[in-house]
């Protein structure tokens, strides 16, 4: 039943930080919105999928390629969060978290019923750029650039965010915010627009994602769904509230993922569930949470 | 220059301001004085924006401030230290000192503030929960003197703290008022505010129930103290 291939288990486990980038990127985005707005945020994923579509729409309308929707798919994912959090979910702030939860799920189940109607429930084809073809060879393993360049970009991507939420005076704000709102506004800041943005901001780094995803991922409207799924366990593990902890976390179930794919195929996709039981059972704050 | 006229303040249903009357002049040093429970820090709240429900006015600079939010009152150019003093614990403490925006010139330079509380730059990396509740003290009100309000709200600043830093406060608000600044300082002691403030209010039970000038504080210290319950 196990077959030991080092080769194909490093292969495995380097393709599965392919897979570990997207769950950083996405599960980093939950971290901040639900730090700050105290808002579980189940359309995460759906923001992930439209980021892909919005990719491949910028190509087939405006013959816009990859590098362009990188730049451009976050400005308008982050400008579409913006209308969300301004005409729905800052009403919600007084409420039990639970019906931020209940109003994304509502969101993400219309907006994937939307896309389905609109471009049908198919994969659409998106391609690799150009100059991203072709593979580098590992010795172990032929490794396409593009997987390179998603992992590498991805990796610096959240460390970025990271960066900024940490060492920032500006994460600082938003750090203090998430300490105690009332008294961050009582300085003269303005929290309310501040919570605009960072919905924005996390939600267009979703978007950021699914460009990332576009060309190796199936385009089509579950793939936010399927993805958010995992994402919502790799935040269970990595306990929510740490920006680092959900990058880590993010990465690393990628590479066991990555792992178990080579040893034990069958495990692989219900890997990363095995050990969000197995946290929640001795660690229920998750590995890198703080005690409530 | 704020003038305050027939507040009301709830907590939810609990009714506790009951139409209080004050004046604050503008460069003096006035103070609260009154029991536990008696409304002081809900009167601190409500100037800074911060309660939900209110009645009356507070007119500071001719705008009514109960129709603005705690940021916009923060941009007027008044201030808070907190009772709790609301150190944000995901900060460091130099994050915590710089966490106010600027909202006016004429702040306090920061090497004068690290000259007046010199454990604040020693512990300038440490988390702003690691300090103790005396130095938490001098960080709350030592972040609000570089913002260059000019109005500041100081809820028990000098609770819990050894006399010389006691004492180093009483000449930090003596300073900061021979600056011109505005201060609203609410204390159990009365003997600490006996030759810092020019005005005396006295609250009980959400009311203003008496007033005096500095000149007669002295006179009246039987009155007070039984007031305070001391
Ligand atoms: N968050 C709250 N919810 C409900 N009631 C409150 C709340 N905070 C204070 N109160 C009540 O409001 C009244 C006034 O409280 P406040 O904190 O203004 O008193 P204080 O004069 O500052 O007292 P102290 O000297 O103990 O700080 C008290 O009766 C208190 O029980
Ligand atoms: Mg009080």
């Amino acid at each position: 039943m196990f077959d030991i291939n080092i080769n194909l288990i490093l292969g495995q486990m380097v393709l599965g930080m392919v897979n570990g980038v997207f769950y950083a990127i996405l599960s980093l985005g939950l971290a901040i919105i639900f730090g700050l707005l105290g808002v579980i945020n189940f359309a995460h994923g759906v923001f992930f999928m439209l980021g892909a579509f919005a990719a491949y729409m910028l190509g087939e309308t405006l013959g816009i390629g990859y590098w362009g929707a990188l730049v451009l798919v976050p400005v308008m994912i982050g400008g579409l969060g913006l209308v969300v959090e301004v005409v729905l979910i800052r009403h919600l702030y007084k409420l039990d978290h639970l019906y931020g939860l209940l109003l994304t799920l509502g969101l993400a189940l219309f907006a994937e019923g939307a896309i389905r109607i609109f471009f049908g429930p198919q994969g659409l084809p998106y391609s690799i750029p150009d100059n991203m073809r072709g593979a580098v060879n590992l010795g172990f393993m032929f490794l396409p650039y593009y997987r390179a360049w998603v992992v590498v970009f991805g990796i610096v991507l959240c460390f970025a965010t990271w960066f900024v939420i940490e060492m920032t005076p500006l994460g600082a704000k938003l750090r203090a915010a998430t300490d105690n709102p009332a008294m961050v506004q009582a300085f003269g800041i303005n929290v309310p627009v501040m919570l605009t943005l960072t919905y924005a901001a996390g939600v267009a780094l979703a978007g950021v994602g699914g460009v990332m995803a576009a060309p190796i991922m199936s385009v089509d409207p579950a793939m936010g769904t399927n993805i958010v799924i995992v994402v919502f366990a790799v935040v269970v593990i990595g306990g929510m509230g740490s920006i680092l902890g959900s990058i880590l976390t993010g990465l690393g179930l990628g590479l066991v993922e990555g792992f178990a794919k080579a040893v034990f195929p069958e495990a692989s996709s219900t890997v990363i569930f095995a050990v969000m039981v197995v946290v929640l059972v001795l660690r229920p704050r998750g590995l890198f949470g703080k005690m409530a | 220059m704020l003038e305050i006229r027939d507040l009301n303040a709830w907590y939810g249903e609990s009714h506790v301001l009951h139409g209080l009357d004050m004046d604050i002049p503008e460069g003096k040093v006035v103070t609260l004085l009154g029991r536990n429970g008696a409304g002081k820090t809900t009167m601190m709240r409500t100037i800074m924006g911060l309660m939900g429900k209110t009645t009356g006015t507070l007119t500071y600079q001719g705008v009514d401030l109960l129709k603005l939010r705690p940021d916009q009152i923060a941009r007027r150019g008044i201030a808070l230290c907190p009772e709790d003093r609301a150190i944000f614990p995901s900060l460091s403490v130099q994050e915590n000192l710089f966490l106010p925006p600027i909202i006016a010139k004429g702040g306090m330079e920061i090497d004068h503030i690290y000259k007046l509380f010199p454990n604040i730059r020693e512990r300038a990396s440490s988390r702003g929960t690691q300090l103790s509740g005396g130095e938490q003290q001098m960080l709350a009100i030592a972040r609000i003197l570089r913002t260059g309000a000019r109005f500041l709200l100081l809820d028990e600043p000098t609770e819990g703290l050894a006399p010389v830093i006691v004492q180093q406060i009483a000449r930090t608000i003596k300073e900061i008022k021979a600056l011109g600044y505005t201060i609203l300082l609410v204390e159990q002691n009365a003997r600490f505010v006996e030759d810092l403030a020019d005005i005396h209010y006295l609250i009980e039970n959400g009311a203003i129930v008496d007033r005096m000038e500095a000149a007669e504080f002295a006179a009246n210290i039987d009155r007070v103290d039984k007031l305070l319950g001391v």
